[in-house]
């Protein structure tokens, strides 16, 4: 059970982790754009 | 406008949220576990469609890398780049759960076998794909490389496919096409998982484009 969790837990963080980080950076950059 | 700010974007979050849910849920509870690899068999829930999101991604490098060599239209090579980045993104993660699961079933981490070494290949490959990219030198060479880099980079990914039966059996560790899907119990929970990635990797795609194209029009205006 500790496998699949481990799995679960990485497969999930990471693609979370990903597609949060390009969100604020297309925030980031258009923010900057306006300025 | 925000990337969520958009209707369509914030219905296809919901979804995967929704979707996540249910398939936490029965990868853990309710899916058919292999009989010979208890619990963490049930990796392969994810370890395989996880496989097949990622070839999705660089069968779509592929077709809009021929389309920007076919029509010259750079916004092909941006949907190029940003399939790659998503494909990309899946594969490491086929590479960090595949291990995971090795190490119970066989007892190493990682084996030279096959279709292990061919992922890994494929891994490289597109990891020599960003770097030309990044390093490449004249934006219009580059983008025309890389077009071509895509194309032969999916050539790996048949071969990934076929590989428990292209080497020899002694040399293979992973089971033979379809021996573990002679279960029909299982298809309901791979499906879930497979729309649940196509979904993630449909996500990942148009925000790392908007961002590409951001970063296109940020250029232009420096020169």
């Amino acid at each position: 059970m500790t496998y699949l969790l481990t799995v679960i837990i990485i497969v999930y963080g990471f693609i979370i982790a990903w597609i949060v980080i390009q969100i604020r950076l297309e925030n980031e950059m258009k923010i900057q754009k306006e300025e | 406008m925000s990337f969520l700010a958009l209707r369509v974007n914030k219905i296809h979050f919901l979804l995967a949220a929704f979707l996540s849910g249910i398939n936490i849920f029965l990868i853990l509870t309710i899916a058919p576990q292999n009989q010979l690899q208890p619990d963490f068999g049930n990796i392969f829930y994810i370890h395989v469609p996880v496989a097949w999101t990622a070839f999705i991604g660089y069968m779509l490098v592929m077709i809009f890398s021929i389309l920007f060599l076919w029509k010259q239209e750079q916004t092909w090579d941006h949907f190029a780049l940003a399939s790659a980045e998503a494909g990309t993104m899946f594969m490491f993660l086929v590479l960090i759960t595949g291990p995971i699961w090795a190490k119970p079933a066989w007892g190493h981490f990682w084996v030279w076998e096959p279709r292990l070494t061919t992922s890994l290949v494929l891994f490289l490959i597109f990891l020599g794909y960003f770097m030309l990219r990044e390093f490449g030198g004249n934006p219009e060479q580059v983008s025309r490389y890389a077009a071509v880099l895509g194309i032969i980079g999916f050539l790996d990914v048949p071969l990934i496919f076929l590989s428990v039966k292209l080497w020899l059996p002694e040399l293979q560790s992973h089971p033979q096409v379809g021996q573990y899907f002679e279960d029909a119990g299982i298809m309901p929970v791979l499906m879930i998982t497979y729309s649940l990635l196509s979904l993630l990797v449909v996500i990942s795609f148009m925000i790392r484009f908007r961002v590409h194209n951001l970063k296109r029009r940020e250029t232009h205006k420096i020169i």
